[in-house]
């Protein structure tokens, strides 16, 4: 730069505390990265690492589900899969519905791969007798690019089932994210919080045995109307219709990996009725269109797997969902997953519903 | 490779300086730079690195080749060989689907069809910006004021040079030869102390401003562009203004920052821009290298301000819209940039009759005013969305709204912070930096604190250009 240029630095003084401003520069930086590092690490507030000092802040499902349903006292014949949109169907009402024991092994995240390192999970199972997979195939879940979520990655249980090349492995990147990211460390430091200064507060999240999760802290809430839930809604859909940008399309990927779940599924005398899960109808709104779009190229996909016999699709369009009876704009409450329920089992079956 | 990224600041920064300093001898550590360079390159893609060693090629031969040159229409030839190869590089990879598009819009419109092939090519990251330092350096060959680069080496180091390479500043070779042949033997860590600071500070310019308010503010309302009530729309426009103000020269001060700690300087490109007075103003104080660029290179040539109030416009709208075309290959770009062209040529007239503003805060507010309307256009996917946000933001029309709880109250929170920074903190390049311990553990938090952030890092707005 011409040293009378208008818009240049100002002259490079040497200071005599240069040195020692460097030193201390590097040293906070590393000591500090290393501190928080190690913290995440041993504390594994994200269930990544698999060394757990404290319990993960966030609920670790699948491996968790998978311990639930290696305990399970009768085998589940009807299995449910899905996102978390599906986790809180009643496994105790499809029983009602169809008499047979059921298992929600919906996942957080859940995506294609999930479903299909889920399915070869039950069948590894020496006492396998699984009739009937209920798939929420939410479209955000067969998005993006395969390679499993970080969650099934390191699943202690699951991850050996997934579909997963050593290409999709997590790279050096997302290995550093998992140590310094700001939600590690804010999770890290929540989970240290709970540990040494736990409050009397409901949980967050509960797993019953057959895998189906409440909202024990929520519903306490909306029970004695502590909280505006209209708004918590509204709040939400705002959160969430970020993710529906208009570039947002199936991935050819994980549609080839559903066929392969459907294919596996079939090979072992599975039936699979597939839905999608209604998300809150404002949503709809809030997404700009993108989330409709992909709704309806996912129930193409669906339609045609139907065409070839390879599942049973149940629309669920007109479903009637109530809007008060949603968490947030994409998990519903367990009242509405019962009316689903009774949509899936009785409508144009003509069977009797237990559940009203 | 983009600077706000694990492997960034981790692993290659390290990697660099430690090498750069460690090599002796200048070809060494010029071949390093060059090298390691041309990998942050080749990290988006590959494919794109012969485009830019045949770009560097061209163009430093042809300087050679003006060099030695004594006719004249020899060294015209080369030159116009070599405008033509590095505008038909860009033009081929840049404009060819617009300019086809658009040609056949026209054609349809006039009832033929003429059915030109699209090529689909992916823009190589930065084009603008290198084509456009390599140009500069064999025009100002040809005009004789400059001589040519000393070594190949030397003159694909200036090119590659990572700080610089993919969003500028537009560095001109008149500005580094010198520091290529006086290259610093060791680091001075008067230079490291000052080069990290601003790194550190445009790192959270970037980081915890632009992306903050993009995400919470700009990007949710913007999706909704056709839907926003007035003040839904004036925020999403002045969220946009805040946010490619701390993006793009955050950018800048994290490149010049990362060249003190290489030992180089490098130019300025922002000089609180929104505090301008008036709109040729602000275009001295945005994006300085390359509003200098294209007076030096485009408007002078075309015959600046001489002549006769018409021929001022033409080269004022003509000069601009060529800027704006520069941004990107799109009808937004080229109105935003007729635009800001009509804004100049106004702005001439007013000044010919010897117009005084009216107050200083009214002068500023006015040109921030203008200058947010043009951010409508340059942000906006297309036109009609563009003139249907201005629209509602005059009050011609309004959408349902509804659409205030989208934004975070963190983003919120930070686009009214980065406006104080705005209008009363001084340039980073004008700062007088502490340079006590104390601070170093707060500048060293501060980029600990940026790097939390990186596990979904967004690219800078500039990188698209």
């Amino acid at each position: 730069m011409p040293p009378d240029s208008p818009h240049s630095l100002r002259p490079v003084e040497s200071a005599p505390g240069d040195r020692a401003f460097l030193a201390t520069f590097g040293a906070t930086f590393l000591g500090l990265a290393l501190v928080l590092a190690t913290l995440v690490r041993f504390t594994d507030p994200l269930a990544v690492f698999g060394s757990g000092l404290l319990p993960p802040i966030v609920s670790a499902d699948r491996d968790y589900k998978a311990g639930l349903y290696r305990r399970a006292p009768r085998r589940p014949t009807i299995v449910v899969l899905g996102s978390s949109r599906v986790k809180t169907l009643r496994p105790a009402a499809i029983e009602a519905l169809t008499g047979e024991p059921a298992f929600n092994f919906g996942v957080n995240a859940g995506v294609a791969e999930d479903y299909l390192a889920i399915l070869r999970f039950l069948r590894s199972d020496p006492r396998f007798a699984v009739r009937e997979i209920l798939l929420g195939a939410d479209p955000e879940s067969f998005t993006g690019e395969p390679g499993g979520g970080r969650a099934l990655q390191s699943s202690r249980v699951l991850a050996r089932y997934a579909p997963i090349s050593s290409s999709d492995l997590p790279t050096a990147s997302t290995r550093v994210a998992d140590l310094l990211s700001s939600e590690s460390v804010a999770a890290a430091f929540r989970s240290l919080g709970r540990r040494y200064w736990p409050r009397a507060e409901l949980p967050q999240e509960a797993i019953a045995p057959d895998g189906w999760q409440t909202h024990p802290r929520w519903d306490a809430e909306i029970a004695s109307h502590d909280v505006d839930q209209r708004e918590r809604v509204r709040q939400s859909i705002a959160g969430v219709s970020g993710r529906y940008h208009s570039g947002l399309r199936l991935s050819p990927s994980r549609i080839a990996l559903l066929e392969r779940f459907l294919r596996e599924a079939r090979m072992s005398g599975v039936k699979v009725t597939a839905f999608i899960p209604p998300v809150h109808p404002d949503l709809e709104r809030g997404a700009s269109g993108t989330l409709s779009s992909l709704t309806s190229e996912m129930v193409g996909v669906l339609l045609e797997a139907e065409r070839r016999g390879l599942l049973r699709y149940a629309p669920t369009a007109g479903h009637a969902v109530d809007p008060m009876l949603y968490y947030d704009a994409i998990h519903m409450m367990a009242d509405n997953g019962d009316r689903l329920l009774r949509r899936l089992y009785c409508d144009g079956r003509g069977r009797d519903c237990a559940v009203q | 490779m983009l600077f706000n990224s694990y492997g960034f600041v981790l692993a290659f920064l390290p990697l660099v300086l430690v090498g750069w300093w460690a090599l002796p001898g200048p070809r060494r550590r010029l071949g390093f730079l060059t090298l390691a360079s041309y990998f942050f390159y080749a990290w988006w893609d590959l494919r794109f690195v012969p485009l830019m060693v045949l770009s560097t090629s061209a163009d430093y031969f042809a300087g050679q080749a003006i060099a030695r040159s004594d006719s004249a229409a020899r060294r015209r030839t080369v030159l116009v060989l070599l405008l033509a190869f590095n505008l038909g590089l860009l033009g081929l990879f840049k404009y060819y689907d617009f300019f086809v598009t658009s040609l056949t819009g026209v054609g349809r419109l006039l009832g033929y069809d003429p059915s030109w092939p699209l090529l689909h090519l992916v823009l190589p990251v930065g084009i603008s910006f290198y084509t456009f330092n390599s140009i500069s350096y064999t025009i100002d060959i040809f005009r004789g004021r400059l001589a040519p680069a000393r070594s190949f080496l030397e003159f694909s180091t200036f090119v590659a040079m990572f700080p610089h390479l993919v969003a500028g500043p537009i560095v001109r070779y008149a500005d580094m030869a010198g520091q290529f042949e006086r290259l610093a033997p060791r680091p001075r860590a008067d230079q490291w102390v000052i080069g990290l600071w601003l790194f550190g500070l445009g790192m959270a310019k970037k980081v915890l401003v632009a992306d903050v308010v993009a995400r919470g503010l700009v990007d949710p309302l913007w999706r909704h562009a056709g839907a926003l009530d007035p003040a839904e729309a004036w925020l999403a426009a002045l969220g946009y203004t805040v946010q490619i103000y701390f993006d793009f020269s955050g950018y800048s001060d994290m490149a010049v920052g990362l060249a003190l700690l290489l030992g180089f300087r490098f130019p300025q490109n922002f000089d609180s821009p929104y505090r301008a007075l008036n709109i040729a103003e602000f275009w001295r104080r945005w994006h300085m290298s390359l509003s200098f660029w294209i007076r030096d290179y485009l408007y002078i040539p075309l015959g600046g301000s001489r002549g006769g109030p018409l021929l001022v416009t033409r080269n004022l709208v003509l000069t601009m819209l060529l800027g704006g075309l520069w941004h990107g290959a799109a009808w937004t770009f080229a109105v935003w940039g007729l635009y800001h062209g009509a804004l100049l040529a106004c702005h001439a007239w007013l000044q010919r009759r010897h117009w005084v503003p009216v107050s200083h805060r009214l002068s500023v507010a006015t040109t921030v005013l203008a200058v947010t309307a043009g951010w409508v256009i340059f942000r906006a996917t297309s036109l009609s969305e563009a003139l249907d946000l201005l629209a509602v933001m005059v009050g011609l029309r309004a959408g349902e709204g509804g659409h205030l709880a989208m934004v975070t109250p963190e983003a919120t929170g930070t686009l009214i912070i980065a406006a104080g920074i705005i209008f009363a903190a001084p340039n980073t390049w004008q700062m007088r930096f502490p340079r006590t311990r104390l601070a170093a553990a707060a500048l060293a938090a501060l980029l600990l604190l940026c790097v939390l952030r990186f596990a979904a890092p967004s690219p800078f707005v500039y990188f698209q250009f």
